[in-house]
């Protein structure tokens, strides 16, 4: 993910605003584009076919036309998938989760790079990505609160149709009942290797693993 | 931005994997996306330009043309492209409203023919995204009134048979029809002048004599003004009358503004011979007599000036009602502004705050008499803000009555420009129509056997109508233009923009008469459904003719949709210039297969598992039918 290019694009509608404001104008009328790497380099780099790369950044680029998603797009389109709840919170930690390198933004080669782990990667590749999604302050340990948040993001997300209904209560336990089967050593915060050993001992979380590969 | 998210669905099934490892059951196996196959191009081929787009954009919305198995009526065999005989720039929007879900209304595009497009396409109009919409409905609006005044002129060459109550409606509204009409116009009108001129002279002194002061004339020569005013004021009576016999709904006609003016203007008189010498009333009497006055707004009728004034006045009531709103907030701030500044100086005019209004509006006006002068210094400092400030005031809504009158006025112009037009036009048509006998020449002129019987077939009626079949079936229409100017009055534009345009022809030649003027409508004929329903094969004139005709059918069939294709025959008959009637075979062709939309993307209840596939799903539906 090296050679991002950042080309700034300064649109000057007048001159004379322009003369005046330059560095407002710089600011409001740059267009930051980005161009990801080339396709070989992101095959290379991915698990994706070339053609497969092609459809994706097609759509990503339709939705973004300017190269990269910033926090507020990444939410809109989320929130159209799930459109009974508020995925808003979920989208945030998802968004935070695919900007490795924390700066703001999702271009396409993090985009791609986190779709190529999730559906395509080991399942202990998936693992530590979702580790890494719960780890809301990367420091290498999911606390309990940092879980709580997490559950009720992803409650919020469901919204109110689910079944069985969920009471207010709930996300509480279903924390609780998580860190009761992660936390091998009960020190309250659940590391990498207790996280991959649990999950890779749990039948069902195996199985839903394994569904992903059909997507694309 | 909903239509492009499908794309991004594998992401969010992707992103699935954050409640998988806290999901109590295990997930359920996500629904394989059978209906995903390798996305292909599409090339549409629209009058020669060929656009290209993946077939899942136009799959984006299943109620349209492109997104459903209708287009496949279009699709050509050899060449694997679809074909459209419709405007490519047009199409433009058209496509892009594929691409990016908003439906742009391009300025420079005329309105009929672009609504023509859309329901062509099956897009109905109200999508049209925000930007363009305002512009759109203006236009719509424009070209409606439009519509309406030409409808209103063409009632002027209405069916010989009215009966005579009819005859004389149409004599009063529009003079010009007979002779005897326009001796009634100005027989009225010179009485209406005739009485305002009595009643100003009437106040005039008229010279003393000896031993009397100055009287006015009025009460000099009583008798002779008295017989002037019943003479005036029996014509209008009569003339009232006349109008209240004569209009098709009577109740509508006592209700117009005209009728009251004229009511009112001859009351005072009727009132004043009830009423005799009674000292009581007689004051009550003298006020009447102003309401004669009035008479001098019957005018209206002569002037198609006024009308526009005040029409114009009535068109602007609420920049004229804010214009009275916002002076008389000012007139009452400054009033009692410089009531107080002035209060203190002694022998000060400004008495009262209703006494300053005076003062406050003619100095806001800029009228200045002088009558009331401020004398403090205050008092000269407001009073020079007042007069600043009732420029401004005054000035803020003026343009936009200026405007609303000027595009008014214009628009009028326009239409009696266009009247004399056709009137001259008409005239020369039916002159030449005489003396050519092109209809048989236009017959041997074609070489494609096939046409002519058909021709024939459908054709017979209109066969002493050459100049309807040239105007709208005329391959070698330009030397038609030439001979037959009329053409050009009705149908001009068709014809010279046919040759690039062929099956729209017989829509289209009421449209591109006016897209900018106005809109013929006319039944077209339609052959049966034996004929070929694709035009894209072979581009003979049979084709061509057929083609028209499904054209026309096409949109007739979509009845919900195309609203403004039910042609009226007076048109043609109009056209027809020599012929008379000419009797159209009204025949429906099948409707298109009616798409019912696809089933709503609303993703079902979830319980922590993937169903995002339906959620692509959730994509804007157009319904036009």
């Amino acid at each position: 993910m090296d050679a991002k290019r950042v080309e700034t694009v300064s649109a000057r509608v007048d001159a004379a605003v322009s003369s005046t404001d330059s560095v407002e104008d710089e600011l409001e009328l740059s267009a930051v584009r980005h161009r990801p790497e080339g396709l070989e380099q992101l095959e290379a780099q991915t698990r994706f076919s070339r053609k497969e790369l092609q459809i994706l950044y097609r759509g990503f680029k339709n939705e973004c036309p300017s190269g990269v998603v910033n926090e507020d797009t990444f939410k809109d389109i989320y929130s159209q998938f799930f459109p009974q709840g508020d995925a808003s919170t979920y989208a945030h930690f998802l968004f935070n989760a695919f900007d490795t390198d924390h700066n703001g933004s999702v271009s396409f080669e993090d985009f791609v790079m986190g779709l190529s782990i999730l559906l395509r990667g080991t399942v202990q590749e998936k693992l530590n990505w979702a580790f890494n999604l719960y780890d809301i302050n990367k420091d290498g340990y999911i606390t309990k609160e940092e879980m709580l948040d997490i559950m009720k993001a992803i409650y919020d997300m469901m919204g109110k149709c689910t079944y069985p209904v969920l009471k207010e209560e709930t996300p509480r336990q279903h924390v609780e009942v998580f860190f009761q089967k992660m936390d091998k050593n009960k020190d309250g915060v659940v590391t990498i290797d207790e996280f991959i050993d649990c999950c890779q001992n749990d039948e069902n979380i195996m199985r839903s693993m394994h569904l992903f590969e059909n997507v694309l | 931005m909903a239509t492009g998210v499908a794309a991004w669905l594998p992401f969010a099934r992707a992103a699935a994997i954050g409640w998988m490892p806290v999901a109590n059951c295990p997930m359920p196996i996500a629904p394989r996306d059978n209906s995903k196959k390798q996305d292909e191009l599409i090339i549409l081929n629209v009058s020669g330009r060929r656009f290209q787009t993946w077939r899942t954009t136009l799959d984006r919305y299943p109620d349209t043309l492109l997104g459903s198995s209708e287009k496949d009526f279009f699709y050509n065999e050899e060449t694997k492209e679809y074909f459209f005989d419709r405007d490519p720039d047009a199409f433009r929007s058209i496509l892009n409203f594929y691409r990016t879900g908003k439906l742009h209304y391009p300025r420079h595009e005329c309105i009929s023919a672009y609504d023509e497009e859309l329901t062509f396409f099956g897009i109905i109009p109200e999508i049209i995204g925000d930007c363009c919409y305002e512009e759109y409905k203006d236009r719509k609006r424009e070209n409606l009134e439009r519509l309406q005044d030409d409808q209103e002129e063409n009632m002027d060459l209405k069916m010989p048979n009215m009966n005579f109550r009819e005859t004389m409606w149409r004599a009063f509204e529009n003079p010009h029809t007979s002779t005897m009409a326009l001796v009634f116009y100005y027989v009225t009108g010179f009485f209406i002048a005739v009485s305002v001129i009595t009643n100003v002279v009437e106040t005039v002194p008229c010279g003393a004599t000896a031993n009397q002061k100055d009287m006015p004339c009025g009460e000099r020569y009583t008798v002779a003004f008295f017989c002037m005013d019943t003479a005036c004021v029996m014509i209008f009576t009569v003339e009232y009358l006349l109008r209240l016999f004569a209009a098709p709904s009577r109740y509508r006609f006592m209700r117009s503004v005209m009728s009251i003016i004229d009511v009112v203007a001859i009351l005072p008189y009727y009132i004043g011979l009830v009423m005799t010498n009674n000292e009581d009333v007689s004051g009550a009497f003298v006020t009447l007599r102003v309401f004669r006055v009035f008479r001098i707004f019957k005018f209206s009728r002569h002037s198609q000036g006024l009308r526009i004034l005040g029409y114009t006045l009535k068109s602007c009531a609420s920049e004229l009602g804010f214009l009275l709103f916002s002076l008389t907030m000012a007139i009452i701030i400054f009033a009692t502004v410089m009531f107080y500044a002035e209060k203190g100086s002694s022998s000060s005019k400004f008495t009262s705050i209703p006494a300053s209004f005076w003062y406050t509006i003619v100095t806001m006006t800029t009228l200045g008499y002088g009558d009331m002068v401020p004398k403090t210094i205050a008092g000269k400092i407001f009073g020079s803000i007042c007069s600043l400030s009732g420029v401004l005031v005054i000035a803020l809504p003026v343009p936009v009555i200026v405007s609303n009158f000027s595009r008014i006025y214009h628009q009028n112009q326009r239409a009696d420009k266009r009247r004399a037009q056709k009137v001259q036009k008409a005239r020369l048509a039916r002159i030449r129509i005489a003396k050519s006998g092109s209809a048989n020449a236009f017959l041997q002129s074609k070489h494609n056997g096939l046409l002519n019987e058909l021709l024939l077939f459908f054709f017979s009626p209109f066969l002493l109508s050459p100049c309807f079949f040239h105007s709208s079936f005329s391959l070698q229409a330009h030397e038609f233009v030439d001979e037959q100017i009329y053409e050009q009055n009705c149908l001009e534009t068709a014809l010279q923009t046919y040759p690039s345009r062929s099956p729209s022809v017989s829509s289209h030649d009421s449209s591109t008469r006016t897209c900018c003027s106005r809109k013929r409508k006319r039944n077209v004929p339609l052959p049966n459904t034996s004929l070929p329903t694709t035009h894209s094969t072979h581009q003979g004139p049979l084709q061509e003719l057929s083609a028209i005709h499904i054209q026309c059918g096409d949109p007739l069939s979509h009845t919900a949709s195309r609203s403004n294709l039910n042609l009226k025959t007076d048109e043609s008959s109009r056209i027809n210039c020599k012929s008379g009637r000419i009797t159209t075979a009204i025949i429906s062709l099948p409707t298109p297969p009616a798409l019912t939309p696809d089933g709503d993307g609303h993703p079902p209840p979830l319980s922590i598992q993937t169903t995002t596939s339906s959620a692509g799903a959730n994509i804007v539906k157009v319904s036009a039918l």
